[in-house]
């Protein structure tokens, strides 16, 4: 199970698509319990993940701060202006 | 399906306003620039006015990130004559060890600005699926790619992100 015993350099390359979905969440069951084993034991891949981990969350917060009041209001007055198009039928 | 009458403006204009911030962060990082972003989703609010009639109601952020992407991707084909990235040093991030720790404090806000210096396809699938948390099927109705091309441009994304952001520690602090 373990590869690598540096501390630094590269992950295990048969280990990246693994830590990659167990650091976004969507690696499951038995696959996540082994890539957590393996980067327990293995130093590049457990900084691999801790820094995927971590550059993962900071995207997902990237969006929080939302729109300026101005842009959103704009953004609106598109939306209707599109919305005019739309033929009333029937 | 939208319901047909007059309803079909109303039920339009729910959904656009419900998807607004997405697309105009989408847009964002396509253009590269708030102005044209804003003028990006305006349009594409357009195209996606006139196509409401065809569309199955199945997966509508995604539909609405399809019309936007591929009318910014046409107009980007006339532009492609001026590139806007500026190549990576490849020597230079070989040598650096760029899963050490960075110093989020001061790259934090830097992280959007390092993602808009990815190639296109890997900067959208990124902020799609990272950004703006996706499944990876939604992703890949929105870019029009099989689920698991999705997938390795995140992946592949999110090492060149990475690279960016090792890189940009390395010119600050040199
Ligand atoms: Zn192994
Ligand atoms: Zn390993």
């Amino acid at each position: 199970m373990f590869h690598n015993k540096n501390r630094t350099g590269p992950p295990c390359k048969h280990m990246e698509k693994l830590l990659n979905k167990t650091a976004e969440g969507s690696a499951r069951g038995i696959a996540r319990w082994y890539a957590l084993a393996h980067a327990a034991r293995c130093g590049p891949c457990r900084r691999f993940l801790n820094a995927l981990i971590e550059m993962i969350a900071r995207l997902r917060a990237s969006k929080n701060e939302g729109l300026p009041d101005e842009t959103a209001q704009r953004l609106k007055s598109s939306a209707a202006a599109a919305a005019a198009n739309i033929p009333f039928d029937d | 399906m939208p319901p047909a009458g007059a309803n079909r403006k109303l039920e339009f204009e729910q959904t656009a306003l419900g998807e607004l911030p997405v697309l105009y962060r989408v847009a964002r990082r396509l253009t590269g620039d708030a102005h044209q972003a804003e003028d990006l989703v305006a349009q594409a609010l357009l195209d996606a006015a006139k196509g409401w009639h065809s569309f199955d109601g199945a997966h509508p952020r995604s539909w609405l990130i399809r019309i936007l992407r591929n009318r910014y991707l046409r107009h980007a084909q006339r532009e492609a004559s001026k590139p806007r990235h500026v190549q990576l040093n490849e020597a230079a991030a070989m040598q650096k060890d760029i899963w050490e720790d960075l110093d989020w404090q001061m790259i934090g806000p830097k992280i959007l600005d390092a993602l808009d210096e990815l190639p296109e396809e890997y900067r959208t699938a990124v902020s799609l699926c990272d950004v703006e948390q996706m499944s990876y099927e939604d992703a890949s109705l929105a870019m029009q790619v099989p689920i698991g091309t999705v997938r390795s441009r995140v992946f592949r994304g999110r090492r060149l992100l990475r690279e960016k952001l090792a890189w940009v520690v390395n010119e600050d602090v040199s």
